[in-house]
Parts: C-alpha cells; sequence; structure tokens
C-alpha cells in the first residue's frame, strides 16, 4: 500500500469507507486502489484535453464566419444598424427587410419545388446577384456613413428586394392580374 | 437558346400524329368581355380580329383530354381539359408537361390575360389591355395597345409598336423593347435591358443586367436609368434632350464622335438642352454615351 496517496487527496466517499475499515480493524477484503486510481486518472488527464478542444472549436468558428463575411461581403449586422440609424428611410427599409425576406425566401423556395431545377438555378443566380449587389452597398455605406446618397440607393434597393421576391412567389404559382386602364 | 429547347419539346410532342390532337373550340364574346387564358406549356399565338367571338384551334397533347372555353369569376376562360386522373397533380401545382401548339383568335380590344409556365406567347394585332404572367415562357408582343404588363422568371420579353403603359418585369429575362411613344416601367435583376424608340418616358432598372438605351425622351418627358452593377451603353442625340449621366464608382466613358476624350476618372456627364431628360444613375458600373443610331452601325461605335 506504499504507493497510495496521501488519504486527504481521496475523494470524500471513499475517505468514509477507509475510516469505516480501519475502525472495524480491518482490511478491506479486496484491493481497492485500481478502482480508485480509474476513477481519478482519467478526470485529471481528460479536462486539459477538453478545454484545447473547445478553445480550438471556438477559433475554428470564429475563423470559418470570419472567412463566410470576407467571401460574401456581408457587413456585420450590429455595424449596420449603427450607420442606419441615422437614416430614418434607411432604418425602416432595413427593418422591413430583415422582417420579411426570410419569409419570403422560404415561399419562393417552396413554390420552386414544383418547377424544373433549370428554373431553380436561374432564380437562385439572380437571387445571388441581388444579395451581392446589397453587399457591396451595405459595404460602401459603412465604409463611408455620411452618404445620403448611398443610403437612399440602399433603401430602394431593400424595397426592391421585398417586391422581387413577392413578385416571383406569385409569378411562380400563376398568380397575377390584368394592369388597370389608367397608367 | 431558351425559345429552341421549347420548339424542340414541342417538335416532339406534336411531331408524331398519334402524340397529338387536333382542336377547333369557338365561343361568342360580349363586347368588352375580359378574357383569361391559363395553359401551362406549349405555344399560344394570340391574334386580334373584327370578329366578335373567340376561336383557339390547332394541336394539343394526347395527354390532354381537350379543351375547355367557360365563363369563370366574369371572365372567358380558355384551358386545357386535364384527364381525371391528372386534377390532383394540377392541385398540387405538379400537372403533366403536356403541350399545346394553338392559335387563338378574338376580337382586338378584348382584355386578355393569360397564364404560362413554359413554351412561346405570341400577341399580335390587339389593341386593349394585355397581361401576362410566366415562369420561363418567351413572350413576344407586337401591335399598339392601351397597356401592356408582363411579368416572368426567367422567359425573354420582346415588346414592338406603342402603348400608352409599357410594364415589363423579370428576373433573369431579357427585355427589349421596340416603341413609339408611351410610358416605360421595365425591370430585371440580371437579365439585359434594349429600348429603342422615340417619345419615350419612365423608368428602366436592373440590378446587374446590361442596358442600352438608343432613341429620344419624350418632349418635357423624363426617362431615368439606374442599375447597381448594370453597365449602361446611350445612343442619343444630344440636340434632342438634356443628358444627365452620373457613376457613383464607375466611369463615364464619352464617344460622341464630335467631342474630344473626357478625363479617364470622369464620373458625370451633362449634354443638350432639348425638351425631355435622359438621367442615367449607376452605382458601380461604367456608361458608355454614344451619338444616335443615324451616326453608324452599332458595331462600329
Amino acid at each position: 500500500m506504499s504507493d497510495r496517496p496521501d488519504e486527504t487527496e481521496l475523494p470524500h466517499d471513499l475517505q468514509a469507507a477507509l475510516q469505516h475499515a480501519s475502525e472495524r480493524g480491518s482490511e478491506p477484503g479486496r484491493d481497492l486502489w485500481p478502482a480508485i486510481e480509474v476513477q481519478l486518472r482519467p478526470r485529471a488527464a481528460r479536462r486539459p484535453f477538453a478545454i484545447a478542444a473547445s478553445i480550438l472549436l471556438a477559433l475554428l468558428l470564429g475563423l470559418s464566419w470570419r472567412l463566410v463575411q470576407s467571401s460574401t461581403g456581408a457587413v456585420p449586422s450590429d455595424e449596420l444598424a449603427a450607420v442606419a440609424s441615422s437614416d430614418t428611410e434607411l432604418f425602416e427599409a432595413l427593418t422591413r427587410h430583415r422582417a420579411e425576406s426570410e419569409r419570403l425566401l422560404r415561399l419562393v423556395d417552396q413554390a420552386l419545388a414544383s418547377h424544373p431545377q433549370q428554373v431553380g438555378s436561374e432564380v437562385r443566380n439572380s437571387l445571388d446577384a441581388m444579395q451581392a449587389a446589397l453587399a457591396k452597398l451595405e459595404q460602401a455605406l459603412v465604409e463611408e456613413p455620411g452618404a445620403p446618397q448611398l443610403a437612399s440607393r440602399l433603401a430602394g434597393l431593400y424595397e426592391q428586394h421585398l417586391r422581387v421576391l413577392e413578385g416571383l412567389d406569385g409569378r411562380l404559382q400563376g398568380r397575377g392580374s390584368l394592369p388597370r386602364s389608367d397608367p | 437558346m431558351r425559345r429552341l429547347q421549347a420548339a424542340t419539346v414541342l417538335c416532339l410532342l406534336l411531331a408524331s400524329p398519334a402524340a397529338s390532337r387536333t382542336v377547333d373550340e369557338s365561343v361568342t364574346l360580349e363586347p368588352g368581355e375580359p378574357v383569361r387564358i391559363d395553359i401551362a406549356f406549349g405555344e399560344l399565338k394570340i391574334v386580334g380580329t373584327d370578329q366578335a367571338r373567340l376561336r383557339a384551334h390547332g394541336e394539343i397533347d394526347e395527354g390532354l383530354s381537350g379543351l375547355r372555353l367557360a365563363r369563370d369569376g366574369g371572365a372567358l376562360e380558355v384551358r386545357t381539359k386535364l384527364p381525371f386522373r391528372s386534377w390532383l397533380r394540377r392541385l398540387r401545382h405538379d400537372e403533366p408537361r403536356a403541350a399545346v401548339q394553338l392559335t387563338i383568335e378574338l376580337p382586338r380590344h378584348t382584355p386578355l390575360f393569360v397564364v404560362t409556365r413554359e413554351g412561346l406567347v405570341d400577341v399580335q394585332e390587339l389593341s386593349g389591355r394585355l397581361g401576362v404572367v410566366t415562369v420561363a415562357a418567351d413572350v413576344e408582343i407586337r401591335g399598339a395597345l392601351e397597356s401592356v404588363a408582363v411579368e416572368s422568371v426567367s422567359g425573354d420579353i420582346e415588346l414592338r409598336g406603342g402603348a400608352e403603359r409599357w410594364s415589363a418585369h423579370s428576373l433573369s429575362g431579357d427585355v427589349r423593347l421596340w416603341g413609339d411613344g408611351g410610358g416605360l416601367a421595365l425591370e430585371t435583376v440580371d437579365g439585359a435591358i434594349e429600348v429603342r424608340g422615340a417619345n419615350l418616358k419612365g423608368r428602366l432598372r436592373t440590378v446587374s443586367g446590361t442596358v442600352l438605351f438608343e432613341g429620344d425622351v419624350a418632349n418635357d418627358g423624363l426617362l431615368e436609368i439606374d442599375t447597381e452593377a448594370g453597365p449602361i451603353e446611350v445612343r442619343a442625340d444630344t440636340r434632342a434632350q438634356r443628358i444627365d449621366l452620373l457613376t457613383d464608382r464607375g466611369r463615364v466613358v464619352d464617344r460622341r464622335p464630335d467631342v474630344e476624350a473626357p478625363l479617364p476618372d470622369q464620373r458625370s456627364l451633362l449634354a443638350g438642352d432639348g425638351g425631355g431628360t435622359l438621367r442615367v444613375r449607376t452605382f458601380s458600373a461604367s456608361i458608355i454615351m454614344q451619338g444616335p443610331a443615324s451616326e453608324g452601325p452599332p458595331s462600329q461605335r
């Protein structure tokens, strides 16, 4: 028993068991150390790996997000909202866009399910082109926040994006009406 | 290319007599009674006539059980009849790709609304209001109409003639107009826009498609061209209109034959003093200013 650690390092329940055994004046019926060692060693050995893995994962996630942002040119949303808050027209357009675009995109995706793949890929290419134009304008506005023409142009493009998505859903489902007689 | 694909599909469907059947249906229309044509696939030739009736004739795929001409919701509706087993598929917007090749004659001034998915819609000699909604069909409209509104996803739109108001929206299809007068509202996302004509006003807008404008703005009118990233070419006579070009991140290239070469970083151009105004704006693209078409063939400008 000389290779056993000091008993104060043992878990409370094991200390109690040893105390109980010594009070009874007898050694345990079997060698308890292998079971104790199994319980002690993995905890001490696993923790550094877990911490290192968590840090690595966090770094990888952060790096991936940065890469995605740099590849799409997307501006962080809080930065954009801060710039937009100084222009009422843009702020309203941005708010509407954030509230509606995801829902409309889901409707378009659902409507595309009943159309040939070629139509789907053409639609997605066009929507990507629009998204790229939005990202470019957002980036320009963040770099030059005081430019009123940029703010107005971006607000117009948000509105156009929503209009396109709404119209697209209708066209894919065969909805529409005659033009009004008064131009 | 898309038209070639549609034609190939039609040829395959209609070449064999066993694969198609002949139809010829007609009905008398009340004066000014609206017509709605709702046919998913195929080639529709729609012609205005002096007759007071609608006549639909041509070939339809054998997978269809015929044509249905019936009044519904205040309009005469022309549809293909599906066999009973296909009705559930139509409700699911998954009907069989059974094509038609039809000529539909109707009174010239009939208000007409066409809904189709793929193929070709060719409209001639109408003079009333016209609306077309399509996914991937190409649309060609010729005539002097009251108003025209076309909406497509990926089909090309070609408009020739006159109308008080031309409206055409496409996502990725090209929009081309040869017009003599009228208000324009033409818009694409990445499809090209080409407009040639005189006495025009309104707005041309695209995100990244190219724009070509060749002609004259209406006297005292305003024609606006706006793109985000789509390059723009203007061929116009500065003696007939005021030209106002501005690009935020691109440059303006002045190729008029009687003007010295501008500075390479020029971002705006103002010229002319005529009655109408052509205002061109783009965020990141370049604008090329040319002389009017009469100064030489386009390929040399």
